[in-house]
């Protein structure tokens, strides 16, 4: 008999097997449930599901479980604790791609969830050459963030980088958008306050909101006559002592509320024109 | 087989590699068996790092399957109330205490008292919890002591509160020290703040701690009754410049009576509600 004949193979195969631990099988196996559980949109089960496999198997298909953990997160509308997952996932993955798209998931979890700041130190840190299609996202997402914390330059800046290899008249459209007068600025709640001190109301329709400023303009006008009457019929202190105090309630209380009215007004304006300069780069998109 | 391989590969030269490979394999046999992550003690294993996350609501579907695979198992069922609890779902722990305990809930063990106390208390359902601690024959006296103070004080019953805490011993100190604190509470009178306000305006409002607003109020009545006075004076009881003004200081003085009546009771209600909130925090960090 040969010193390592074909028993000793068949032996030496059957041990092998044990080298794939019962374990694994059985974690794969927790693991094609609660992928069949998140493709069933079952995502409290899902979580449970993959968090069980984390936990008794933390490092078998850890990158897998980890982002399917941050999609199911995300889908369930809990950023924060996605991004937590993203992060782990993105650090796990090998892949050049699917790290780059975790991280732009990371990103927009921060960016809903309003940290913005957080969401710009990340794009910051991403490398600087990149493909052409995460290049772009990366300046959408700058654009975006620039955006909501403020500063509608920068935004226009990043935004135009995005779109440097797009057609000529898609820029324009966003040039068209972005530059001169546009709806980001305005109404201004600066002006609408200053209006309604001059003349109550004028703030309100500015604003667009016709029905406070007709209120707003009747009731003063109301109390301005009352007034005017009291200090002909009696005196003017009368009508200062008695007046006054309503007069300077409803009239102060009219341009605060012309002012919080076109900074609501505003906040809709600018959702708008980002949903406007968002439509351009889903055509670029297509 | 692999025993009749054995057999069959033991000749000289065979002997060495048929012995390298089962010294090197036999090692691993242990981890062939299948390990049911689903079973009793993994789902509790499982279970506890839940509850460790604070996910207490999926804790609790596994702790129900854990009671489910362990029927009468007191501690994953005790568990499982804890979780239902701290959870904030309080009526799946009453009934889950009701289901086991059916028909004999005066028998059930003292733990399980506790536990559908606690629920019962958090969920304000405060006259089931008075009539169980009435009833419980396993509930130990100081238990009975504290469910009842901590109603009590979670009722805003502080006089009670403050003659239960001071008859009934043994009793959890930090509950009979809210107790006490009841005792300083200094309301404000929502009769004398009307009547305050009815007679000079304002100073109702005053009274319950709002002096600019009672500051305001009292110049707005006076100058719109002086108003009013001066329009009749002037042009008797037809003067339309008086009846706009009487209306406007009626209006006003009027709301302003009940505002400072309501002013009071909301002043008071601030701080029944902080030692209120106090006992519930004492209640929830346990007794």
């Amino acid at each position: 008999m040969k010193p390592f004949s074909k028993k000793h193979w068949i032996l030496f195969v059957l041990g092998s097997s044990l080298w794939f631990p019962a374990a694994a099988r059985n974690t794969e196996r927790i693991i094609a449930l609660a992928d069949s559980l998140f493709r069933q949109e079952r995502y409290d089960h899902a979580i449970k599901e993959y968090q069980r496999a984390l936990y008794f198997n933390p490092g078998y298909r850890r990158a897998h479980i980890t982002s399917r953990l941050g999609h199911t997160w995300f889908l369930r509308h809990d950023y924060a604790r996605a991004a937590q997952y993203y992060d782990i996932a993105l650090n796990l993955q090998e892949n050049d791609s699917l790290r780059m798209e975790l991280h732009f998931r990371k990103v927009l979890c921060q960016m809903l969830d309003k940290e913005y700041q957080f969401a710009l130190i990340e794009l910051f840190g991403m490398p600087e050459t990149m493909p052409g299609y995460f290049r772009k996202r990366r300046d959408f997402y700058l654009g975006t963030c620039y955006y909501y914390l403020g500063s509608l330059e920068e935004a226009a800046l990043a935004w135009e980088e995005a779109l440097q290899d797009a057609p000529r008249e898609r820029q324009q459209a966003l040039n068209r958008l972005l530059r001169g007068r546009n709806k980001y600025y305005r109404p201004n709640p600066n002006t609408a306050w200053y209006l309604s001190l001059i003349l109550p109301g004028m703030g309100q329709f500015y604003a667009g909101d016709i029905r406070n400023g007709i209120n707003s303009l009747v009731l003063n006008t109301g109390i301005v006559y009352l007034a005017y009457t009291t200090a002909i019929n009696y005196t003017v202190i009368d009508a200062v002592v008695s007046i006054l105090p309503w007069l300077q309630r409803y009239w102060q209380g009219g341009f605060m509320k012309a002012s919080d009215i076109a900074r609501r007004k505003r906040e809709e304006n600018r959702e708008e024109l980002l949903m406007e300069v968002y439509s351009l780069f889903e055509e670029e998109r297509k | 087989m692999i025993l009749l391989n054995l057999k069959s590969m033991c000749t000289r030269k065979g002997l060495s590699v048929t012995f390298l490979i089962v010294f090197l394999c036999l090692p691993l046999y242990p981890q062939t068996q299948e390990t049911d992550y689903y079973n009793l003690q993994n789902t509790l294993k499982f279970s506890d790092f839940l509850i460790r996350t604070r996910q207490y609501e999926l804790a609790a579907q596994e702790l129900e399957r854990a009671a489910f695979l362990a029927p009468g198992n007191r501690g994953v069922q005790l568990k499982l109330l804890k979780t239902y609890r701290l959870g904030k779902q309080y009526h799946q722990s009453i009934s889950t205490v009701e289901r086991l305990y059916m028909n004999r809930l005066m028998e059930m063990p003292a733990e399980f008292g506790k536990e559908y106390l606690r629920s019962l208390i958090l969920s304000g359902d405060y006259d089931r919890a008075d009539y169980f601690i009435g009833t419980a024959g396993n509930l130990e006296q100081a238990d009975r002591n504290n469910y009842t103070l901590s109603i009590l004080l979670l009722k805003r019953n502080w006089e009670e509160a403050r003659a239960f805490a001071a008859e009934n011993l043994p009793v959890n100190m930090r509950l009979a020290g809210i107790a006490g604190e009841s005792e300083s509470i200094r309301y404000k009178s929502a009769g004398l703040a009307l009547a305050m306000s009815a007679i000079v305006p304002g100073s109702g409002k005053i009274y319950t701690g709002k002096w600019k607003d009672g500051l305001i109020s009292l110049v707005f009545v006076a100058a719109n009754a002086y108003q009013a006075y001066r329009g009749f004076n002037k042009h008797g009881i037809e003067s339309v410049h008086g009846w706009v003004f009487c209306t406007l200081a009626t209006g006003f003085y009027a709301g302003n009576v009940y505002g400072s009546y309501k002013s009071a009771r909301i002043y008071n209600n601030r701080l029944d509600e902080a030692l209120q909130q106090k006992a519930l925090d004492t209640f929830r960090s346990g007794l």
